[in-house]
């Protein structure tokens, strides 16, 4: 009869297990030191280290006063601040609105005794929606205090003027606000030699500032464009352009989405532009070579209609963006109530987001998965919306399954990836595969496997060992099948699972996990498959 | 230091002579508790019967008495886990069949040579096991006889976790064409 290692030393007579006992450290320092422990407390002698009772902290006598008084002054101005605050006026509400207040000041008097006398004092202020504080001050106008502050102190007598042209949609919102919002008020105070006050107002100048640049689209330039032939260099100051040109100012704009248009601007500034084209295709090479651009083929945005331009001229969108697989599982939570606009934020055309189109994203964290969606012609319900594995041959519809069903397809997939790329770290048999179930069961870890290895096997910290399964004395394996033992690792745990499974996993079969079984308790699926086959399970001939 | 010098010192001073007793023996101790609690008890009851072993040691072993420490502690510690076993069986209140009551107390009589046979076979497997040198023989007894992981084996050891795999893995292969005569698998 046969038997192993372990159940030899289990049942080995005394002078084997004294032999044992002599010859081997049984347990490391930490167990030596509990068992230390637990004698000298069975004997009343407790170790010294240990820590028992606690402490009482005796503080100096001298620092009770100190703490006393300490405590009396913070007691007080607490009281005090409490006074002041009930005292103190209501404040003023704030107004959390985007603000430009632009203040300018013009001095008209005669009567000005020196050029001390006379202060110019220009701000102007943009506030965002952050944080906005507004301080009464009874000598001066109210100060906004926001972001950006660019103050001018012009002690001469020269009326400040600064202009900043601003474009784009932040700046047109932000001009309309400041339109309504605007306050212009001069104030100056001079004295005479008679000693009165005089104040003069006078009439504000125009302060405008300048937005953060961004990137021109398709979409401002078809907006641009409506403005024809009243379109002027400050219409393109808010964009981030190049200057490329060496007698004319040429601003070079490549537009956003990597939709491959370029525009350019050229002209003397502050003349009206010469021309404004936009061409297909990106410069590839420095200024004045100009490869990659059809410069032949452009249109004057001013005059030509720009959207059949890009209707005629843009190339055709391989894929619509790319997008990462938790997004597509936050899109996959929605379900049925999935729309074309939940994916506009993953476009590379977000600004010219067409929902007609059939689009294709890539899931980036994934090998050749990809999402394909489209919108039913006759309503706002997607007609597909389709999640695929192209290396494994899989797809779900992440409208028409739950979210848990998209989930487990996705974990399903990943796994199967996973497995089918992991390499072969050791072969064993059919019979060692038996063997090994029905002695250690669901106790399975992965040191068993440890003989079965081969040596030039770099565990390489891998969570998922696939072994070949050959053909054993007393089991053989089906004819035609490639029969492979995969095992999942967790971090410090037994094995999560050890799978016996075909080439391409389209039969698994768990040695691990148990299942609920109709007849007593739990099973493994391999108990289930050998009971239930017992003649023929899949994985023996 | 050998037995007289701690039976001199657990005469003299109980705590320096128990140190003593305790570094000399524990693991000897532990061995044996565990060989019998395997499988009843956890981990921790093997530490606790240990303590208890050794604490009866030092209060009750008569240092003047010309016997064998290490003997007097190895059939105490035999004793001490049969009984603890025995306590376990009846807090969980497992039947226990007699033979296995008795199985360490009693050699079997009907099939002696069985027993014989059984006990060569384990001292031949050891022998061959210390035959791989170290610490690969660690290595598998950790393994085999006290059940510990590579993890565990390597923090006895002092060695790193995947040394001891490959170590272990390499043993194995040595020791299967041996044990491969002997109708032993892994």
């Amino acid at each position: 009869m046969k038997r192993n290692i372990s159940d030899i030393l289990h049942n080995a007579d005394d002078k084997t297990v004294r032999r044992i006992a002599d010859s081997y450290t049984a347990a490391d320092k930490k167990t030596s030191q509990r068992i230390y422990r637990k004698a000298l407390s069975r004997m009343d002698m407790a170790d010294d280290e240990e820590v028992r009772g606690t402490d009482v902290v005796h503080r100096s006598p001298a620092l009770h006063r100190v703490f006393l008084a300490a405590a009396c002054i913070m007691v007080i101005c607490g009281a005090v601040l409490g006074i002041m605050k009930m005292k103190a006026p209501d404040r003023k509400p704030v107004d959390d609105t985007p603000v430009i207040m632009a203040t300018a000041t013009t001095v008209v008097s005669d009567n000005i005794e020196d050029s001390t006398a006379d202060t110019t004092h220009t701000v102007a202020v943009v506030t965002d929606e952050a944080a906005v504080e507004t301080t009464d001050n009874p000598a001066h106008q109210p100060v906004t205090s926001g972001k950006t502050a660019v103050s001018t102190d012009n002690s001469e007598n020269d009326v400040h003027e600064t202009t900043r042209p601003a474009a784009g949609t932040t700046a047109r919102r932000t001009t309309d606000r400041a339109a309504a919002k605007t306050t212009a008020k001069t104030a100056a105070k001079t004295t005479d030699k008679t000693g009165t006050k005089t104040t003069t107002t006078a009439a504000a100048t125009t302060t405008q500032v300048k937005p953060m640049s961004k990137n021109l689209t398709l979409k401002d330039v078809i907006e641009l464009s409506k403005k024809k032939d009243a379109l002027t260099w400050s219409d393109f100051t808010g964009y981030i352009y190049q200057d490329i040109g060496s007698g004319l100012y040429i601003w070079e704009f490549r537009i956003n989405e990597g939709s491959g248009y370029t525009l350019w601007v050229g002209g003397v500034p502050p003349e009206k532009p010469i021309y404004i084209k936009l061409f297909l295709g990106i410069n590839k090479k420095e200024y004045p070579a100009t490869e990659g651009i059809d410069t032949k083929n452009g249109i004057d945005i001013r005059y030509d209609d720009v959207q059949s331009f890009i209707n005629e001229t843009q190339p055709e969108r391989e894929y619509e963006g790319i997008i990462y697989l938790e997004d597509v599982l936050k899109l996959a939570k929605k379900g049925s109530a999935l729309r074309i606009g939940d994916f506009r934020e993953y476009s590379n055309y977000y600004n010219y987001f067409d929902p007609t189109l059939n689009m294709k994203f890539i899931v980036i964290d994934r090998s050749n998965w990809y999402l394909t969606v489209k919108k039913s012609a006759s309503s706002d319900a997607l007609a597909v919306c389709t999640l695929s594995d192209q290396t494994g041959g899989h797809s779900i519809d992440m409208t028409r399954n739950s979210y848990e069903d998209v989930l487990e397809a996705v974990n399903e997939w990943t796994f199967k990836e996973a497995i089918l790329s992991a390499p072969v770290a050791g072969s064993l048999t059919m019979d060692d595969v038996i063997r090994l179930h029905n002695e250690k069961g669901k106790q399975l870890i992965s040191e068993d496997f440890a003989p079965y290895t081969y040596e030039d096997y770099s565990f390489n910290g891998d969570l998922i060992i696939k072994f070949r399964v050959t053909d054993g004395e007393n089991w053989k394996l089906p004819k035609n099948e490639e029969v492979y033992l995969t095992l999942r690792l967790g971090y410090g745990r037994p094995l999560i699972s050890a799978t016996l499974h075909n080439a391409d996993l389209s039969k698994c079969t768990d040695m691990v996990n148990p299942l609920p079984y109709s007849g007593d308790g739990t099973a493994t699926q391999f108990d289930l498959e050998m009971e239930l086959n017992s003649k023929k399970p899949w994985f023996c001939e | 230091m050998n037995e007289n010098d701690i039976k001199r010192m657990m005469k003299e001073s109980p705590e320096e002579g128990f140190r003593a007793l305790f570094d000399e023996y524990w693991s000897y101790a532990y061995t044996i508790v565990y060989s019998i609690l395997r499988g009843y008890g956890s981990r921790n009851d093997v530490e606790d019967c240990t303590a208890e072993v050794l604490s009866d040691v030092m209060m009750k072993y008569d240092v003047l008495r010309d016997t064998s420490l290490k003997a007097y502690i190895g059939t105490s510690a035999k004793r001490r886990a049969i009984d603890f076993r025995r306590s376990m069986d009846l807090h969980t209140s497992r039947n226990i069949p007699l033979e296995a009551e008795t199985e360490y107390t009693l050699a079997s009589g009907d099939d002696i040579e069985a027993d014989a046979e059984s006990s060569d076979i384990s001292a031949i497997l050891l022998r061959k096991i210390e035959k791989l040198g170290e610490p690969d023989s660690s290595i598998i007894i950790q393994k085999y006889f006290y059940d510990r992981s590579s993890a565990e084996t390597a923090r006895i050891l002092g060695m790193n976790p995947i040394t001891v795999r490959s170590r272990l893995r390499r043993a194995l292969k040595k020791l299967k064409t041996v044990l491969t005569d002997m109708d032993i698998t892994l």
